[in-house]
C-alpha cells in the first residue's frame, strides 16, 4: 500500500530518466560506476585519437621492442605500460582491445535483444501453442551452455574456412554466436512482462477501439517492458564481454593481429611467470574493472527500476 | 479514564527537501467497549492514523509529535520488544486486503498458532484448542478441518484466480478470529469490508459489531463509507487532509452534518438526490500531501470559504450536535448565542 | 416500443484453463482435468435505445464477462449477441470494425485503463486515427481539444501523462476516449468503484450530462445499489451467470420479487433508513466451478424447495412489467 497520496507523489515514466538521475546523484557507488563506464565508452569511441601509436601502421609492431617493462621500471617514456611480445605499445593495444570487446559485447546483446524481444512479445501476446513451442525452443537453446555452443561453432568454422578467412570474419562470428546463444534470457523476461501487461485494461481498451495486434504489441506493450529489458541488457553486455574474453583466451576469439582484451590476456599468459607480468595483468585489470562496473550498474538499475517503486 | 487517548498526534513523511505532513495534530479518545469510526476519502490520512496507533508506519513515515496513551501507558515511546506485548495482544488489527494478511503457504492453523505462541507461552495443544475454539466462535463450519487447510482451500480450493477471488469471501471471518485470539481490548479495522460483496459485507459488519458488544472490545473502524459507519459506530470522526474536521455521535453527524466537507460528502451520495437528477458534487480533489493549501485545508473546495479560511486553520467548536473545526459554524454559533441572549432578555 | 439496440440470446460462456501445446504422446495417457468456470449460463437480456441498463450482482456473477462478450473481447460458447438486429458475436476483427465505432467501453480501474507511456493526446489520437482516417492534423487537434473540454478538462491536459491526473480525471479521459469515436452505446464496467465518494458524483454527473447531450445508451455494470437507484432506467440483477430479475428502476426498488434481489436490497446500508435490518443469507456461497442444476441461488435461498434444486427457472413477466426467474415467485411462496 502506498501511504503517500498515489496520483501525485509517485513519479512514473516521463520522469523515469529524471527519477534515475536524481537517484544516482544520491548513491556514490553507483555514480562512481557510471562515471567509470562512461569513461570506458569514451575510450572505446576515441581509441584512435587517444592511443599514442597507430595500431594499423606497419611500424607499430617492432620485435626489437618486445617485452619492454612499463615506464616506471625502464624509464623508457615511449611505452607507458610497456610492450607486448610482438613489440606493440601495450597502452595502444589495450585501448583498441577495449574498443573491440565493448563493440562485440554491445552488438551481440543487440542481436539478443532483437531476437529475444520479438520472440518474447509474440510468445506472450499470441500465447497458446505458439507460446508453448517458442518457449520449448528457448529451453532447448538454454540447455546448451553458451560456451559449449560457441566453442563448437567457432572451432568448426576455423577448420572449415581456414585461418585467413577466420581472421577476417572473427568479429562477426563472435557477435553472431554470442548473440544467438542467449536470446532466451530476453525472451523469457519480455514474455513474463507481456503476460502481466496484456491483462491490463488499457490493452483491452485498445482492442475495443480496433487497434491492430502488431500495433498493440509495439506501441502499447513494448514501452511498458523497457525497464526489465534495460536491467538485463546491462548485465548481458558484461556477460558477453566475459564470454568473448574467455573464447579469445582459448584461441577461438579474436586473432592476435586484432587483439581484444581476452586475446591480450591470453597472449601474455605464457610470459606471466617469466617476468613479463604486465602483458597479462594490465588487460586483466581493465577487463575486471569494466565487468565489475557494469554489474554494479546492472544491480543498481534493478533496484531503481523496480516497477513497484516507480509506479508507487 | 478512557482506554486509548490520542493527543496532538502528528505524522510526517521524510522527504529529501521538506518533510510532508500526513497527520496534523489529531486528538481523540476511546472508551472501553466503544465503537468509533474514522471516515475520510483516500489521502485523508485515515490509514496513516491506524498505522501510527500501532507503531507500524512504513519507512519514510514517523511520529513527529503527540502522544498515544493506552491504559495509562505511553505507546509512542515503547521499544519494539515492549510493543510485542501490546500489538496483536491488547490492540488487534484487521487490514484491508485479507489475502495479504494471510500467508498463502501456511495453513490457517499454523498462522493462528504462530500468532498465539508469539505472545504467550502455552503448549501447542492448548494453542490449537484455543484456535479451533476461536474459529468456531466466529461461526466457521468444521473448524478442526479448516484448521489444517491453506487459505486458498477454504472454498473449493482451485488455484485459479477467479476462484481465489471467491475464496476471499470467507477469509475476513478468519482474520477476525485471529484478531480475537488473545482477547484484545481494541480492534483497529482498516476498511475491513471494502473488497467484499454487499451481502457478505453486511454479515461481516454484523459479526464484528456483535463480537465487540459481547466481549466489551473497543473498535476503531477506518472507512470511506458512511453506510458502513451508520451500521456499526457510536461516534464518528471525519478526516480531511490529515486533520479531524468534525467529530460527534454517528447518527447526529449523518442526520445533521455541520462541517461543509461532511455536508458535501453526505450530499454527494446518490441516495441524497432524486433519481436521474444531477448529484451534488464537491468541486475539485483532495489536495496531495506535497501541495497542502494554507489555513483550512478544505477552503479551495468549500462553498463558504472566506479570506480568514485561507489564513489560519480554525479551532474546534461544539455546535450542539458535533465538534467542528470551521469558522462559518463558529460564526453561526455566536450569532445564535447572541440571538438566544436577546431572546431571554425580552 | 421500438426494437432493442442490443439483444443477448441464451448466452453461455465457459472459461477453461488455457490449453497448451503438449507432446502428442503422453504417458500415462490421462485426460488432464482442466477446471472450468461457468461464467454465463444462459443470459436473455435486451438493451433499449437511450436507456441506462444497470447490471448488478456480486463478484463472479458474470457481469463483466457479459460486457466483454458485447465488445468482442471474448466469444460466447452458445447463444448470440445482436446489435441493431445484426449478429455480432462471431465476427472477425475486420468485420467488427464498423461496430467498434458504435460500442465503446469505460473500465473500472482508472490506473490501469490508460497506457502509462502515452500522453493524453496520443491516447485520444489513436482512437481518432482509426475511425476518422481522412482527417487532417488540424482537424484532429481541434477535435481533441473539444473532446477534452466536453469532459471538463482543459487543453493543457493534452501533453501530460496519465499518472499526472487523479482517479476522477483519469475516468474523464477514459470517457473522452470512448466518446472520441462517437459511439451509440457505452459500456461502463464499475467505473466508480475506484473513486472517492465526492469524485464519484462528478463522474456520474458527467456521464448523465453526456447521455442527455448525445443520446447515448449505457450498459452500466456495478455492485453499488445506491448508484443504480440513482442512475438506472432499468435494472438487471445477476447471480452466478444467470439473470434473476429485470425491472424498471422504480419497480425493482419498490417491489423486489426475487429472494436474492430482496436480500441484496436489504444489505445496502441506507442513511435514510437506519433501522433496516439486513436479511441474512445462510449457506456457502457457491462457486461457478460447477454448472448449477436448478436455480443458481437455491442453496442460499430461504424459500427453496425440491423443484428449485432440479429445474432451472425461466424469466417470467409479472403483472407490473418486471421479469423474474424464480419458482417461488411463480408459485406464490413467500417469506415466513
Amino acid at each position: 500500500m502506498s501511504l503517500l497520496h498515489r496520483p501525485h507523489v509517485s513519479p512514473e515514466h516521463v520522469t523515469r530518466v529524471r527519477h534515475l538521475l536524481m537517484a544516482i546523484r544520491g548513491d556514490k557507488l553507483a555514480l562512481f560506476a557510471l562515471l567509470i563506464f562512461v569513461f570506458y565508452c569514451l575510450v572505446a569511441l576515441l581509441a584512435p585519437l587517444l592511443s599514442p601509436y597507430d595500431v594499423n601502421s606497419t611500424d607499430f609492431m617492432d620485435l626489437e621492442n618486445a617485452e619492454l617493462a612499463p615506464y616506471w621500471q625502464t624509464g623508457d617514456s615511449r611505452f607507458l605500460l610497456g610492450t607486448d611480445t610482438q613489440g606493440r605499445d601495450l597502452l595502444s593495444v589495450i585501448l583498441y582491445g577495449t574498443r573491440l570487446s565493448l563493440t562485440i559485447g554491445v552488438c551481440a546483446v543487440l542481436i539478443q535483444v532483437l531476437l529475444g524481444v520479438s520472440i518474447g512479445l509474440l510468445s506472450g501476446y499470441i500465447g497458446g501453442r505458439l507460446d508453448a513451442f517458442l518457449m520449448r525452443v528457448a529451453d532447448i537453446q538454454l540447455s546448451f551452455s553458451t560456451m559449449m555452443v560457441a566453442i563448437v561453432v567457432l572451432a568448426i568454422f576455423q577448420t572449415m574456412f581456414g585461418n585467413a578467412a577466420y581472421q577476417q570474419l572473427a568479429m562477426l562470428m563472435l557477435i553472431l554466436v554470442l548473440g544467438i546463444a542467449e536470446w532466451p534470457i530476453f525472451a523469457r523476461t519480455v514474455r513474463a512482462c507481456v503476460f502481466a501487461e496484456k491483462e491490463k485494461e488499457y490493452v483491452d481498451a485498445a482492442r475495443i477501439l480496433g487497434v491492430s495486434k502488431l500495433h498493440i504489441m509495439l506501441r502499447h506493450i513494448l514501452p511498458n517492458t523497457v525497464s526489465p529489458i534495460l536491467v538485463i541488457l546491462t548485465i548481458q553486455i558484461a556477460n558477453a564481454i566475459v564470454a568473448e574474453a574467455a573464447l579469445s583466451f582459448l584461441g577461438l576469439g579474436m586473432p592476435p593481429s586484432q587483439p581484444s582484451l581476452g586475446a591480450l590476456i591470453s597472449s601474455g599468459f605464457n610470459y606471466l611467470f617469466s617476468g613479463a607480468w604486465w602483458i597479462s595483468v594490465f588487460p586483466s585489470v581493465t577487463l575486471i574493472l569494466l565487468i565489475f562496473v557494469m554489474n554494479l550498474l546492472g544491480d543498481w538499475l534493478r533496484d531503481h527500476l523496480n516497477p513497484k517503486e516507480i509506479r508507487g | 479514564m478512557s482506554l486509548l487517548s490520542v493527543n496532538g498526534l502528528s505524522v510526517k513523511f521524510r522527504q529529501r527537501h521538506q518533510d510532508l505532513v500526513a497527520l496534523h495534530d489529531v486528538s481523540f479518545s476511546l472508551d472501553r467497549g466503544e465503537r468509533i469510526a474514522i471516515v475520510g476519502e483516500s489521502g485523508a490520512g485515515k490509514s496513516v492514523l491506524g498505522y501510527a496507533l500501532v507503531n507500524l508506519l512504513m519507512k519514510p513515515g514517523y511520529i513527529d509529535a503527540g502522544s498515544v496513551q493506552f491504559d495509562g501507558r505511553e505507546l509512542t515511546k515503547l521499544s519494539p520488544k515492549q510493543w510485542q506485548g501490546i500489538r496483536g495482544k491488547k490492540i488487534a488489527m484487521i487490514f484491508q486486503d485479507p489475502m495479504v494478511t494471510l500467508n498463502p503457504v501456511l495453513t490457517i492453523g499454523a498462522q493462528m498458532i504462530e500468532a498465539i505462541r508469539s505472545h504467550t507461552r502455552i503448549a501447542y495443544k492448548d494453542a490449537r484448542k484455543l484456535a479451533i475454539e476461536k474459529l468456531a466462535h466466529v461461526r466457521i463450519s468444521a473448524p478442526s478441518q479448516r484448521f489444517d487447510q491453506f487459505p486458498h482451500e477454504l472454498s473449493g480450493g482451485m488455484r485459479q484466480r477467479v476462484i481465489i477471488a471467491i475464496a476471499l469471501l470467507l477469509n475476513p471471518e478468519i482474520i477476525i478470529a485471529i484478531a480475537l485470539l488473545l482477547n484484545p481490548e481494541i480492534i483497529i479495522a482498516d476498511e475491513p469490508t471494502t473488497a467484499l460483496d454487499v451481502t457478505i459485507q453486511a454479515e461481516i459488519l454484523q459479526l464484528l459489531k456483535q463480537i465487540c458488544a459481547d466481549n466489551g472490545v473497543a473498535l476503531i473502524l477506518i472507512t470511506h463509507d458512511f453506510g458502513v459507519v451508520s451500521r456499526i459506530a457510536e461516534r464518528t470522526f471525519v478526516m480531511y487532509a490529515g486533520r479531524i474536521v468534525e467529530q460527534g455521535p454517528t447518527l447526529e453527524i449523518i442526520n445533521d452534518p455541520q462541517h461543509p466537507y461532511t455536508q458535501g460528502l453526505l450530499n454527494a451520495l446518490p441516495q441524497m438526490a432524486l433519481p436521474g437528477q444531477r448529484l451534488n458534487q464537491i468541486k475539485g480533489n483532495m489536495p496531495p500531501l506535497n501541495d497542502q493549501p494554507s489555513g483550512c485545508a478544505f477552503h479551495p473546495r468549500c462553498p463558504y470559504a472566506e479570506e480568514r479560511c485561507r489564513q489560519s486553520p480554525p479551532g474546534f467548536v461544539f455546535s450542539g450536535v458535533s465538534t467542528v473545526a470551521c469558522y462559518v459554524v463558529e460564526d453561526m454559533l455566536s450569532e445564535f448565542s447572541q440571538y438566544d441572549g436577546g431572546d431571554s432578555y425580552e | 416500443m421500438s426494437k432493442p439496440l442490443v439483444t443477448f440470446h441464451r448466452l453461455e460462456k465457459v472459461f477453461r484453463a488455457r490449453s497448451e501445446w503438449r507432446w502428442p504422446l503422453r504417458w500415462p495417457r490421462k485426460q488432464s482435468r482442466h477446471p472450468k468456470v461457468y461464467a454465463l449460463n444462459g443470459i436473455d437480456l435486451s438493451i433499449h435505445r437511450g436507456e441506462t441498463l444497470c447490471v448488478v450482482g456480486e463478484t463472479g456473477c458474470g457481469k463483466s464477462t457479459l460486457a466483454r462478450l458485447l465488445v468482442g473481447l471474448e466469444r460466447p460458447d452458445e447463444g448470440a449477441v445482436y446489435f441493431d438486429d445484426q449478429r455480432i458475436d462471431q465476427l472477425s476483427d475486420s468485420q467488427r470494425m464498423p461496430f467498434r465505432k458504435k460500442i465503446q467501453m469505460v473500465f473500472q480501474n482508472p490506473y490501469a485503463s490508460l497506457n502509462p507511456r502515452m500522453t493524453v493526446y496520443q491516447i485520444l489520437r489513436e482512437a481518432i486515427r482509426l475511425h476518422h482516417a481522412g482527417w487532417s492534423r488540424t482537424q484532429v487537434d481541434q477535435f481533441i481539444e473539444e473532446l477534452l473540454q466536453s469532459v471538463g478538462l482543459t487543453k493543457d491536459a493534452e501533453d501530460r501523462y496519465p499518472h499526472e491526473f487523479s482517479g476522477g480525471q483519469r475516468q474523464r479521459i477514459s470517457l473522452a476516449r470512448a466518446l472520441s469515436v462517437e459511439p451509440k452505446l457505452i459500456i461502463a464496467d464499475e467505473p466508480l468503484a475506484a473513486l472517492d465518494v465526492s469524485v464519484q458524483a462528478q463522474v456520474l454527473n458527467l456521464m448523465m450530462d453526456k447521455q442527455k447531450e448525445l443520446g447515448l445508451t449505457y450498459l452500466f455494470i456495478t455492485h453499488d445499489l445506491a448508484v443504480v437507484e440513482h442512475f438506472a432506467t432499468r435494472v438487471a440483477v445477476m447471480y452466478l451467470g444467470r439473470v434473476c430479475e429485470v425491472a424498471d428502476r422504480a419497480t425493482l426498488f419498490d417491489a423486489p420479487k426475487h429472494p436474492y434481489t430482496q436480500a441484496l436490497l436489504s444489505s445496502i446500508p441506507r442513511l435514510d433508513n437506519l433501522d433496516l435490518e439486513p436479511i441474512h443469507l445462510t449457506g456457502e456461497v457457491p462457486t461457478p466451478l460447477e454448472k448449477p442444476m436448478g436455480c443458481s441461488f437455491c442453496n442460499r435461498c430461504p424459500l427453496a424447495n425440491q423443484r428449485c434444486y432440479e429445474q432451472i427457472p425461466m424469466l417470467v413477466t409479472q403483472s407490473d412489467g418486471s421479469q423474474v426467474a424464480c419458482h417461488a415467485v411463480e408459485e406464490g411462496r413467500t417469506w415466513k
